[in-house]
C-alpha cells in the first residue's frame, strides 16, 4: 500500500496533536504543588499562600486535635435533644487524616470518631410494635435517601450535602441501631434539574423510608412527589418556595424567603452606621437569587439600610467594570453580592482593578468556603460574611469535631462545608426523632414529629432553627477573613433578633 | 465625561473579545462554508490546555502560548478539517450545523473527562506574583494590560486576516476554494490545503480569544463556550464574509452592551432589555441587513426516509402502544417519569421532522416553543383537552410570529434567528416574574378527559404515548398528502416552486406555526406530567442537543424522533451515574454525531435497511421453503406486488416509493443519490 504525502502529513499532524494533548493530559495528573515545587515557581501558588500557611498550621495543630479526640470519648453534649443520650456500644475508632482544613483556619479535627450518642441525646422509645412492612424498611435495615446536585452544569455543586448525610449515617451505624435496624443511605443525584429532582424523589418514595440532608438548586421538582407519597423529607436547606409549601418537607436550616433576620443588618447599622446608607446589592440573575435579593432589600431597608444600587448580573457576565463604575458614581460604601463564590471573585477582581475599595464587602455563608479562600487569594482579605453555623475550626464545639472527623472518615479529603454541615444536622435530626418514636415510627408520625421541632441546633452545630415552623432562623454571627483566617467579629455566640416579614416570595 | 469613558473602555474590551471570536467564525465560514457552532468550545478546550501547560505543568507563559497557538490549535484545526469538516460546506444546513453541534457537545465532554471539576485560575498574561495585572489609568478608569492586549489583538487579527484574504495568493486561493474548488484545482490550487489552513487559523483564533478572556470569564466548561454565541451577532453584521464590518459590529455590540448597563437604570422599563442586547443585535442584523449569497440555504435533494402506508402506520402505532403498555406496566414511578420525559422529547423531535426533515428549515428554538406550550397550559389552568388545544394554538401563534419577520431568511440565517428568539424568550419572558413566578415554578395539573383526571403516572405516560402516535400519524398523513409533497418540493427546489407560482412565504409561516404547535403540545403534556414547571426546564441552549440527537437518529422519520427522544432522555441520566463516564458519553455522542449526523436520515435509516434486509432475505427464504398448498393461495402476502426481491417474487413492504432525487440538486454527504429505496 502506498502512502500519499497528504496522508503522511495527516498522520504527522495527528501524532503531533496527540503528543501535545497527551502532554496536557499527563500534566493534568500531576499535583500542582509538586509541579510548582519542581519548577520553583510562585505564580498561582503564591496567590493561594493563605492555604499553604493553613497547611502548615494544620500540622502544628495535631496535639490540639488529640485533646479534642479525648474529649469526644466522653458523653456528647445533648443540647439538640430533649433528654440524655442513649449510649450503645462503642463505635469503630479511626484516626482521620488532618490534612483537611477549614477556610483559611487551623483545622481542629479530632483523631477519632466518637462513640455512642448518635441519637443525639434523644430518649429511645420502646421498639415494641415496630412495623417492618413500610417502604424502605426490612427486618434489619431502614433505607434513607439523599438527593443532591452532584452532576449537572456545575459538577459537584452540592456533593457536600451527600457527604454530610453519609458521614452521619456511618457514625450512627457505628454507635447504635434504630430498633435493631442498621441505616442505609440511597444516594441519588438531582443533577441541578427539577425533573431529575422529581425522579429522585419518586425513587425515594418507592424505595426508602425518608429523605435526609438533600440539597438541590431546583428543589421545586420533587416537592409535590414527596408530599403525595407522604415522604418525610428533612433537607439540608430549602431553596424554592414550592419546597417550603410541601407539607412533608422540612429543612435543618429553616428558610422562608419572605422573612429576613434583623440581626445582621442591625450589627452593621451599629458598627458602620454611615456606610449602611450607601449599600450596593448585586445578585446573580438565576435560580432563587432574584427573589431572595428582593426580600433582602426590603428587609434591610426596613431595618434602616439604604440600598441605592440594586442590580441583577447575568450568569454569563464577564465584564464587571461598568457595575463597579456605577458603584463609584453612587458613592457606595458597602457591597453585598448574592451568588456563587466564583462570581464573587470576579466582582472583587473588577473592584480591585478599578481601584474601588468599599468599606465593607459582605456576603452570606457562600464565601465561608475553603475553595473561595484558595481561589480569591488576597482578594478575600477583609471580606465579611454572616453565618448561622459554628466556625469549622471551633475546637470547643464537640459536634463540629464529630462532624469533621466522620466527614474525613467517610469522605477522605473532603472539606467541611455549610451545606454539608446542615446535611449532617438534618440526618441527625431525623434519626433522633426516629429514635424517640421507636415502635411508633412511620412516615406520618415522623412528619408530625418534625412539625413540632423548634430551636434545633444539632448539639450546637448551628444557631437555633425553627424546623417545624419553617420560619427563618433569627440568629446570625458576623465573621471576617483577616490574616489568612476567618474570625468571628460579632460578640457572643450568635446575634439574635426578630424577623422582618417582607412578604416577598411568599 | 469621565463616566462616559468609564463605560466606553470596558465596552471596547468586550467588543474586542467579540471581534476575535467573530473573526474566527467568519474566516472559517468564508473559506469553507461551515458555520462552526463549536468555535467557543474549541476556545474553552484550548484555554484548559493553556492552563495545563502554564499552571499545572509550570511551563513559562510565553512557551505555553506558543505551544497552544502555534502547535496544538493549528494541528487540531487541520485534523478537524481533514477528518470531520471536509466537504461539509456543501452539505445541507441541518447536517453542517449538527456536525458542529456534535463537536460542541463532544468538546465539553472531552474537557470534563480530562480535567475534572475543581477551581482553576488563569492569571492575566502580565500578572505579577500575586496574580495582579499591570494597568494604566485613563481619567478615573483603570485599564489593565490584559484589556489592552485584547484590544490590540483584535485589531491585529482584523487587519491581518483582511490582508491575508485580499492581498496574498493563499488568501485568494482560500476564497476561490469556496467559490469553485474544481476550478481552483484546474488552476493548480489545492482546495483541501487551503481549507486546512483556514481551520488551523480559525482554531488558533478561538484559542487566542479563549486565552485572552479566561482571566475575566473564568476557566469553566460552559461560560466560555456560550459566550461566543454573543459573537454571532457581530459575525452577522459582517454577513459572515466581511472582516472589517465584523470588527465594527463587534465593537458596536460591546459598547452598546456597556452603555446600556451604564445608562439604563435598574428600575427603568427598559431594564429587561440590557441582558438581551446581543440576541436583539443578532436578530436585527439578520432581519435588517441585506441577504448574503448563501449556497447552503436549503436542504437539497436528500433521499427521504420511507413513508409507510396508512394501514401500516395505524398497525405500527397500535403495536407501539401495546409495547409501551407492556414496558410501563411494571415500571416504578421514577422510571415512568423518565419514559414521559422521553415521550416529550420525541414529540418535540416530531416537530423537527415536520420543519427540518420535510420542510428543510432548521430551528434552534424548539424547546422554547415547548416552553410556551407548558407556560400556557399552566397559566390557563384548564387541565383538559380545551386547555391542551389552547396551549398548542398559542404555541402555533408564537411560531408564526417568529416566522413572519424572518420570511426571507433561509438556512443558517434562519437557524440563527431562531436561536436569537430562543435567547430572547428565555431571558425576557421565561425568567420574568410574571411568567414562572419569582424564581419559582408554576403548578400544572394532570390532564383530564370529560371530568376524569388521569391520576396515575402510568396512565398519564400512556396518554402521552397516544398523543405521540396521533401526532406521528398526523405528520405522516400530511407528508403523504398534497401539503407534504409541497413541503418536499419547497425543500428540494424553492426556485422551481417559485417559478410555478407557489407562495413559499405563507407556506413557511404555516409550517413554522404547525411545528411550534407540535412542540407546544409536547410542552403542555410535559407540564401535566411533572406537576410543576419552571423556566429552567426550557433553557435555550438545550435546543442544541435536541437538534443534535434528532439529526443523529434521523430527522426525517418518526422512528428517528422516537429513538432521539429516548437518547436525549438517557444522556443526563448516564452522565449522572458516573461523571467521568458522563463526559465520555458526551464525547461519544458528540463525535458520533460528527459521522452519523452526515446522513439526514440518521441512525433510523440503519434500522430501515436492516428491516428491509430481513424482509427480503429471511422472510422470502422462509416463504420459499414453505409448502405451497393450493388452499392457502388466497392468504399469501403478495396481494400488491411492488418490489422485486432476490427470490424473484414480489412483495408489498408497506412503504411507498421514496421521493426521487431532484435532478441537478446536490446530494447530502453520506447519502447515495442512486439509491431510491431504503
Amino acid at each position: 500500500m502506498t502512502t500519499t504525502p497528504s496522508r503522511r502529513r495527516a498522520a504527522a499532524a495527528a501524532l503531533a496533536t496527540g503528543s501535545a494533548l497527551l502532554l496536557a493530559a499527563c500534566g493534568s495528573q500531576l499535583d500542582a504543588a509538586d509541579v510548582a515545587a519542581a519548577h520553583g515557581s510562585t505564580g498561582v501558588l503564591s496567590i493561594t499562600s493563605g492555604s499553604s500557611d493553613t497547611a502548615l498550621e494544620a500540622s502544628v495543630g495535631t496535639d490540639e486535635n488529640a485533646d479534642v479526640a479525648e474529649d469526644l470519648l466522653g458523653p456528647t453534649d445533648t443540647t439538640g435533644g430533649d433528654g440524655g443520650p442513649a449510649p450503645t456500644d462503642a463505635g469503630t475508632s479511626a484516626t482521620p487524616d488532618t490534612s483537611g482544613d477549614a477556610p483559611g483556619e487551623t483545622p481542629d479535627e479530632p483523631a477519632a470518631p466518637a462513640t455512642g450518642d448518635a441519637g443525639g441525646g434523644s430518649e429511645a422509645a420502646s421498639c415494641d410494635g415496630f412495623d417492618n412492612d413500610q417502604p424502605g424498611v426490612t427486618s434489619s435495615t431502614i433505607t434513607l435517601a439523599n438527593a443532591s446536585d452532584v452532576s449537572g452544569p456545575v459538577p459537584g455543586i452540592f456533593e457536600s450535602a451527600r457527604q454530610g448525610s453519609r458521614a452521619y449515617v456511618a457514625y450512627f451505624n457505628a454507635t447504635q441501631k434504630l430498633c435493631g435496624h442498621d441505616i442505609k443511605l440511597l444516594e441519588l443525584d438531582s443533577r441541578a434539574d427539577a425533573g431529575a429532582d422529581q425522579q429522585a424523589y419518586a425513587r425515594a418514595c418507592a424505595e426508602t423510608f425518608a429523605a435526609v440532608g438533600s440539597m438541590s438548586a431546583f428543589d421545586s421538582g420533587g416537592a409535590k412527589t414527596a408530599q403525595e407519597c407522604g415522604l418525610p423529607d428533612v433537607r439540608s436547606t430549602t431553596v424554592n418556595p414550592e419546597r417550603v409549601k410541601c407539607s412533608t418537607c422540612f429543612s435543618a436550616q429553616s428558610v422562608n424567603p419572605g422573612q429576613i433576620p434583623r440581626a445582621m443588618p442591625t450589627y452593621f447599622l451599629d458598627q458602620f452606621s454611615a456606610q449602611t446608607k450607601k449599600v450596593a446589592l448585586l445578585y446573580i440573575n438565576a435560580g432563587a437569587a432574584p427573589v431572595n435579593a428582593a426580600s433582602f432589600k426590603k428587609g434591610w431597608e426596613s431595618v434602616g439600610w439604604s440600598i441605592p444600587y440594586f442590580q441583577a448580573i447575568d450568569v454569563a457576565e464577564f465584564n464587571f467594570a461598568p457595575y463597579v463604575q456605577q458603584m463609584k458614581d453612587r458613592g457606595i460604601e458597602i457591597v453585598y453580592y448574592l451568588g456563587p463564590y466564583q462570581n464573587t471573585i470576579k466582582v472583587q477582581q473588577a473592584m480591585k482593578q478599578q481601584g474601588f475599595t468599599p468599606d465593607v464587602y459582605l456576603q452570606d455563608s457562600t464565601i465561608y468556603d475553603q475553595k473561595y479562600v484558595e481561589q480569591a487569594g488576597e482578594l478575600a482579605e477583609g471580606a465579611y460574611a454572616y453565618s448561622n453555623v459554628a466556625l469549622f475550626t471551633d475546637s470547643g464545639n464537640k459536634e463540629m469535631a464529630l462532624y469533621r472527623a466522620w466527614l474525613e472518615q467517610t469522605n477522605p479529603g473532603a472539606d467541611p462545608n455549610f451545606y454539608g454541615l446542615y446535611a449532617w444536622s438534618a440526618t441527625r435530626l431525623f434519626l433522633e426523632q426516629a429514635t424517640q418514636l421507636g415502635g411508633d415510627l412511620d412516615r406520618a408520625s415522623m412528619v408530625q414529629a418534625l412539625g413540632k421541632v423548634k430551636d434545633w441546633t444539632s448539639n450546637g452545630l448551628h444557631s437555633p432553627q425553627d424546623v417545624g415552623g419553617k420560619t427563618t432562623g433569627k440568629c446570625q454571627k458576623i465573621i471576617r477573613y483577616t490574616g489568612g483566617t476567618w474570625k468571628q467579629v460579632s460578640k457572643g455566640d450568635y446575634l439574635c433578633d426578630t424577623l422582618v416579614n417582607t412578604g416577598v416570595g411568599a | 465625561m469621565d463616566t462616559f469613558i468609564a463605560y466606553l473602555i470596558p465596552g471596547i474590551f468586550t467588543g474586542a473579545a467579540y471581534a476575535i471570536a467573530a473573526s474566527g467564525l467568519v474566516l472559517t465560514y468564508t473559506t469553507t462554508r461551515v458555520f462552526n457552532i463549536a468555535h467557543g468550545a474549541f476556545g474553552m478546550v484550548m484555554s484548559f490546555i493553556f492552563w495545563d501547560f502554564s499552571q499545572k505543568q509550570g511551563l513559562p507563559v510565553w512557551l505555553s502560548l506558543i505551544l497552544v497557538l502555534g502547535l496544538v490549535a493549528p494541528l487540531t484545526g487541520l485534523l478537524v478539517q481533514r477528518f470531520i469538516a471536509r466537504g461539509l460546506g456543501e452539505a445541507p444546513v441541518s447536517v453542517s450545523l449538527v456536525v458542529t453541534v456534535g463537536l460542541f457537545v463532544g468538546l465539553i465532554g472531552a474537557a470534563q473527562a480530562i480535567w475534572k471539576p475543581e477551581p482553576r485560575f488563569v492569571p492575566p498574561l502580565f500578572a505579577d506574583e500575586l496574580g495582579n495585572d499591570k494597568s494604566i489609568t485613563i481619567g478615573e478608569t483603570v485599564v489593565t494590560a490584559q484589556q489592552m492586549i485584547t484590544v490590540g489583538a483584535s485589531i491585529a487579527v482584523a487587519v491581518g486576516l483582511y490582508l491575508l484574504l485580499t492581498r496574498t495568493r493563499i488568501g485568494t486561493a482560500m476564497r476561490a476554494s469556496v467559490d469553485n474548488p474544481e476550478l481552483l484545482k484546474l488552476y493548480g490550487g489545492k482546495p483541501d490545503t487551503v481549507a486546512g489552513l483556514s481551520w488551523a487559523i480559525g482554531i488558533s483564533l478561538a484559542a487566542l480569544g479563549g486565552i485572552l478572556l479566561v482571566p475575566a470569564v473564568g476557566l469553566d466548561y460552559y461560560q466560555l463556550t456560550l459566550l461566543v454565541i454573543n459573537a454571532y451577532a457581530a459575525a452577522m453584521v459582517g454577513r459572515l464574509k466581511n472582516l472589517p464590518l465584523t470588527f465594527v459590529g463587534a465593537m458596536a455590540l460591546g459598547i452598546a452592551d456597556s452603555m446600556a448597563l451604564g445608562y439604563i437604570s435598574t428600575d427603568s422599563v427598559f431594564a429587561d432589555i440590557r441582558p438581551v442586547i446581543p440576541p436583539l443585535f443578532l436578530f436585527a442584523a439578520l432581519v435588517l441587513l441585506p441577504q448574503a449569497q448563501l449556497r447552503i440555504g436549503q436542504v437539497k435533494g436528500i433521499v427521504s426516509a420511507p413513508v409507510p402506508s396508512v394501514p401500516r402506520m395505524v398497525v405500527t402505532g397500535g403495536v407501539f402502544l401495546v409495547v409501551l403498555l407492556a414496558v410501563v406496566s411494571p415500571m416504578s414511578e421514577a422510571n415512568l417519569l423518565l419514559v414521559g420525559t422521553a415521550a416529550t422529547y420525541a414529540m418535540v423531535m416530531l416537530s423537527l421532522v415536520l420543519l427540518t426533515g420535510y420542510g428543510g428549515h432548521v430551528s434552534l428554538a424548539q424547546l422554547t416553543f415547548a416552553g410556551v406550550g407548558a407556560l400556557a397550559y399552566a397559566k390557563l389552568d384548564s387541565p383538559n383537552l380545551y386547555g391542551l388545544l389552547m396551549s398548542a394554538l398559542i404555541a402555533v401563534a408564537v411560531g408564526a410570529l417568529v416566522a413572519l419577520p424572518v420570511l426571507r431568511l433561509t438556512g443558517l440565517y434562519l437557524a440563527l434567528s431562531t436561536l436569537a428568539f430562543g435567547v430572547l424568550m428565555d431571558k425576557v419572558v421565561f425568567q420574568n416574574e410574571r411568567a414562572f413566578g419569582f424564581g419559582g415554578a408554576l403548578e400544572a395539573q394532570r390532564l383530564s378527559f370529560f371530568g376524569n383526571t388521569v391520576e396515575t403516572t402510568q396512565a398519564y405516560v400512556m396518554v402521552m404515548g397516544v398523543f405521540f402516535v396521533l401526532v406521528a400519524i398526523g405528520i405522516l398523513l400530511l407528508r403523504r398528502g398534497v401539503l407534504g409533497r409541497l413541503l418536499v418540493a419547497m425543500r428540494d427546489s424553492p426556485a422551481a416552486c417559485g417559478t410555478l407560482g407557489l407562495d413559499l412565504r405563507w407556506a413557511r409561516v404555516g409550517l413554522f406555526g404547525l411545528s411550534a404547535g407540535v412542540a407546544g403540545l409536547a410542552g403542555a403534556l410535559f407540564a401535566g406530567l411533572r406537576g410543576t414547571i419552571g423556566a429552567a426546564d426550557f433553557q435555550y441552549f438545550n435546543s442544541l442537543p435536541l437538534l443534535l440527537l434528532a439529526v443523529v437518529f434521523g430527522v426525517t422519520s418518526v422512528t428517528g424522533a422516537t429513538l432521539g427522544g429516548i437518547g436525549l432522555m438517557l444522556l443526563p441520566v448516564l452522565s449522572g451515574s458516573n461523571p467521568i463516564a458522563g463526559g465520555i458519553v458526551f464525547l461519544i455522542i458528540g463525535f458520533g454525531a460528527v459521522f452519523a449526523g452526515r446522513d439526514p436520515n440518521g441512525l433510523a435509516n440503519l434500522l430501515f435497511r436492516l428491516g428491509r434486509l430481513l424482509q427480503t432475505r429471511v422472510l422470502n427464504r422462509i416463504d420459499l421453503n414453505l409448502p405451497q398448498l393450493p388452499s392457502t393461495a388466497a392468504f399469501t402476502r403478495t396481494k400488491t406486488p411492488t418490489r422485486e426481491v432476490s427470490g424473484g417474487e414480489l412483495f408489498d413492504d408497506g412503504y411507498d416509493e421514496p421521493t426521487p432525487v431532484a435532478v441537478g440538486a446536490g446530494s447530502a454527504p453520506g447519502t447515495d443519490r442512486t439509491k431510491e429505496g431504503q
